[in-house]
């Protein structure tokens, strides 16, 4: 293993899969870190509610030691956005949902028009959404290989309605440094809503 | 927030379909 030099000796990077994936989601990312020397974990999350989640996630912050950068894709930004963890030293959206205090992911999610080929998304009797098979190579990820497709479909995990009705905490961002990465071309986060942060 | 903000011409998934460029935000926030 290749340690890097300075503060980056002991930095943890921790990934946060959003809905409709698991930790293999981050799997083109772990690799290159981990081959520059960084204790590289995905936190997995039962996507069952958002305070299960944000808990999951403290738990395994509990796994860790030193300084952590918390980096979340899509919904996973409203679970970062809840650490109280004193450890995390910054924060990092890939095109991440970004709730305020009381706001649910729902109310940030459905407040601008959706994508022409954004997926109808609907619980189930359980109370879980699924992406609809289709709904990967249109909108999840269009720019995906049939390869990689056919491993999210095959890894699909759904997300339960109380994940985007809970209301948020107060958010980290407020206070720790943050880096945001915007999908222009996304069809599932428009990029307006992307953007709603720069009205905090 | 006070964000940094790169912004790309990439779709929902990034981290499946654009990994270098996610490293490359990841990295910026841990070098700081």
């Amino acid at each position: 293993m290749i340690f890097p030099m300075n503060t980056r000796e002991a930095m943890t990077i921790v990934m946060v899969h959003g809905a409709w994936a698991d930790g293999s989601s981050w799997s083109g990312v772990i690799r290159p870190l981990q081959a520059k020397g960084f204790e590289v974990v995905a936190a997995p999350i039962p996507l069952t509610s958002l305070s299960d989640d944000i808990k999951a996630l403290d738990r395994l912050l509990d796994r860790t030691s030193g300084p952590v950068v918390l980096a979340a894709h899509a919904y996973a930004g409203a679970v970062i956005s809840a650490t109280t963890n004193v450890r995390v030293k910054s924060l990092v959206y890939i095109a991440g949902l970004t709730p305020a205090e009381g706001e649910t992911v729902a109310e940030v999610f459905y407040r601008e028009k959706p994508h022409a080929l954004a997926p109808q998304l609907a619980p189930d009797a359980s109370g879980m959404i699924w992406m609809p098979d289709e709904g990967f190579g249109s909108a999840f990820a269009p720019k995906a290989s049939p390869e990689q497709i056919a491993l999210l479909n095959a890894t699909q995990r759904p997300i339960a309605v109380a994940c985007i009705q809970d209301p948020s905490p107060k958010p980290a961002w407020i206070d720790k440094p943050s880096w945001y990465l915007i999908a222009e071309e996304d069809r599932m986060i428009p990029v307006a809503t992307q953007l709603i942060w720069r009205a905090a | 927030m006070k964000a940094r903000v790169r912004s790309e011409k990439l779709d929902h998934t990034p981290l499946v379909t654009a990994p270098d460029t996610v490293v490359e935000v990841i990295l910026d926030a841990v070098s700081e």
